[in-house]
């Protein structure tokens, strides 16, 4: 079938595209990810300066297209990173950009997370005389995190999906090599619908998976509602 | 001070905004005294039981457990959060942790015993209040009597000096109250200090040996329950006590 | 660029216009998103069988790829169909504007989809049940009774919604869209690359006055529309 044959021709270069691509993903999510706890945690227990510098940030990143954040990353930074011999490569920006956004947006996920978290455990375990920081550790973080696993695995095919945006600033993923292919061969339906099928293909697959997660790590008695 | 005054509590004030919610609150417990507190809803005698273990620090007043000042800056409160046993009105167990989990982590997490000998004694607890077959059930497993009688047994694992009971019934069907209260009373009668904030004037009647009520952040009157019950000398007291009768029952 | 104060009125007068594209791009798209979603949701809800299952096969497709692909798809791709079928001449050509509020709005149909099947499927059954009882047609219970309610309980989903397709609107660039971030580059071009931070600041921060005004709104719209003791936790 000519198509078939036009797949794998492409199959290649579509490939590298897709390494970059989950690439793209994972490591945004992940270092997201790390960032995000911390900061998180102190947007929602502290009071003071730093708890307004994360709402800032969080606010900023959320309210603002990921495409004009790539953009001002990637054609802005270089602007006074230059300067100080930093070159601002596709990679540097797509992964700063990914990142950034990424650890907004879970930021604001595991807040729901913690927040479904009774005040009065966190009474109780006072009471028991544990301090602030074994709290969080014992009894916050384990409960918080395994209640924003939903919102996070949103998260993670959500990031698949936007990492295409990398096209706009020359990162080598899916859809820049996409483009190009297309062009080259002159086959823009076949192209892009082959990249549509690879990426809900993807989708669907994180999906499968994350639900598993999610059971596996349920608490017992809060299971989320499931749409039929 | 006294070496059997357990608790003793001094004009104590909390204020939310404009609200004074605890107006001047004084009061002692002596060691194995079971004192119960009753009065209006929103009076502030949850945030009294608050103000005593600082999950809510007065805004003046001082608190002593013995001869420890609670209220005093210095004093290290997780060392002393140990020594008093808080009981919440929804539970409040952690839910991600099995009953018997509950019960041990206070003891390797805080008192830094052993896991074993953690273990050992957080089972004997919960035999205490009848839980011991139901310990590997999570939270969202038990019945709220037996949520509540593990908050009980995770309390007392600690070997506080005094228990703090707030409204430990008051989020329990009907039903419920009885296997709760059952614990409560073994506890007194074994000895136990306890403060009790409760409409169950039957537990206070039963082991009860003082009696306190409260109201706009006063206390209006105190003594013995069944004298208070009988013939309390306020006037607002004897209303207050028609009320509850009449949906609680003596 | 002989004189700034011209050239400042000049992109500011630019930029105007693209946040007006931009409003306007998004408010078309959420709008079509609307008017598909809301079938798609009461067909897979009520719908038979082999209905539900191509609805989910739209919903799955639509969801799962990024709406720069389908805007491509919708684009380039429609263009130069014939070829699949050994028929270069043969076209669909859509112009941007169509291309691009039918890729965002195709796009956001699914998600609509999705945010009003879950609060249909929040409305008690009862609700329906009562309805009939009192000799409602099946899809007069259904509209009357169960929808109305869930499109009252579906507006902080679709707050979100619309605040997502408002960050989605920059791709259209792609297409020549002359909305904010085409102007921003217009101007920069044109300034032959001295001005940047200059212009997408004010861009970034519009970007956030049009997001704040969007939630704004929807929260205003939600207040208005109170059911007293009917209330979702709101974010």
């Amino acid at each position: 079938m000519e198509l078939l044959d036009y797949f794998i021709t492409i199959a290649p270069v579509l490939g590298k595209g897709l390494v970059f691509t989950l690439l793209f993903t994972f490591v945004g999510m992940i270092v997201g990810f790390f960032m995000a706890v911390p900061l998180c945690l102190i947007n929602l227990y502290t009071h003071g300066f730093w708890k307004k510098v994360v709402t800032g940030y969080v606010e900023l990143i959320r309210g603002t297209p990921l495409l004009v954040q790539l953009y001002i990353i990637y054609y802005g930074f270089p602007k006074f990173l230059l300067p100080l011999g930093i070159t601002v490569t596709p990679y540097f920006a797509a992964f700063l950009g990914f990142i950034l956004n990424s650890a907004a947006y879970q930021i604001e996920y595991m807040k729901g997370g913690f927040k479904a978290i009774s005040y009065e455990q966190i009474e109780a375990s006072q009471s028991l005389g544990m301090s602030r920081w074994e709290t969080v550790i014992t009894i916050l973080l384990p409960q918080g995190l395994r209640f924003s696993i939903p919102a996070l695995s949103n998260e993670l095919i959500y990031l698949l999906k936007y990492t295409s945006l990398g096209f706009v600033i020359q990162a080598p993923e899916l859809m820049t090599q996409a483009k190009e292919l297309a062009s080259t061969h002159a086959r823009y339906m076949e192209t892009y619908l082959i990249v549509a099928f690879i990426y809900v293909f993807f989708t669907f697959l994180l999906s499968k998976i994350s639900d598993m997660v999610d059971e596996k790590l349920r608490i017992p008695g809060f299971a989320p509602e499931k749409i039929r | 001070m006294d070496k059997d005054t357990v608790l003793t509590v001094k004009d104590v004030v909390k204020e939310f905004g404009t609200n004074r919610v605890l107006d001047g609150i004084s009061f002692e417990v002596k060691r194995g005294e079971v004192v119960v507190i009753i009065g209006p809803s929103g009076t502030g005698k949850s945030t009294l039981l608050r103000c005593i273990n600082q999950l809510t620090p007065p805004n003046e007043g001082r608190v002593w457990l013995g001869d420890r000042e609670i209220t005093d800056k210095n004093t290290n409160i997780n060392q002393i959060r140990q020594d008093i046993g808080f009981v919440f009105q929804h539970f409040a167990l952690f839910n991600h942790l099995t009953a018997l989990d509950n019960v041990e982590v206070g003891l390797y997490k805080v008192k830094k015993m052993s896991r074993e000998d953690a273990r050992k004694k957080a089972i004997a607890e919960l035999e205490r209040v009848g839980l011991k077959d139901h310990m590997e059930k999570f939270p969202a497993e038990l019945s709220g009597g037996q949520q509540q009688r593990v908050g009980i047994a995770r309390a007392l694992a600690m070997d506080p000096q005094i228990m703090l009971f707030d409204e430990p019934t008051s989020a329990l069907d009907p039903e419920l109250t009885g296997e709760v209260l059952n614990v409560m009373k073994d506890l007194a009668k074994a000895g136990m200090t306890m403060v009790v904030v409760s409409h169950e004037i039957g537990f206070a009647r039963s082991v009860g040996h003082r009696m306190i009520f409260m109201e706009d952040g006063h206390i209006v009157e105190e003594g013995d329950p069944e004298m208070i019950l009988r013939s309390a000398k306020k006037e607002r007291t004897r209303e207050f006590l028609h009320k509850i009768t009449e949906l609680y029952g003596g | 660029m002989e004189n700034l104060g011209e050239f400042i009125l000049y992109s500011v007068l630019a930029i105007g216009k693209g946040a007006l594209v931009t409003i306007v791009v998004t408010v078309v798209s959420l709008l079509l998103g609307f008017l598909l979603g809301v079938p798609l949701a009461i067909g897979r809800t009520y719908g038979s069988r082999p209905v539900s299952f191509l609805i989910q096969l739209y919903e799955g497709f639509f969801r799962g790829t990024p709406h720069i692909v389908t805007l491509f798809i919708f684009y380039f791709g429609l263009r130069h169909v014939g070829e699949l079928f050994g028929n270069p001449a043969f076209q669909i050509a859509i112009p941007p504007f169509p291309a691009a509020v039918l890729a965002l709005g195709i796009t956001s149909s699914a998600y609509q989809s999705l945010i009003f099947r879950s609060t249909i499927q929040s409305i008690s059954r009862d609700q329906y049940n009562a309805a009939r009882s009192l000799g409602m047609t099946k899809w007069q219970a259904i509209i009357n009774i169960v929808f109305i309610q869930a499109l009252r309980l579906s507006i902080p989903g679709l707050t979100n919604e619309a605040t997502i397709v408002l960050k989605d609107s920059p791709i259209t660039y792609l297409v020549a869209i002359p909305e904010m971030l085409t102007q921003a580059r217009g101007i920069i071009d044109s300034a032959m690359g001295k001005v940047f931070f200059e212009v997408l600041i004010p861009v970034s921060l519009l970007y956030y006055l049009l997001f704040w005004l969007s939630n704004k709104l929807f929260f205003m719209l939600d207040d208005k529309l109170k059911i007293p003791g009917f209330e979702l936790e709101r974010r």
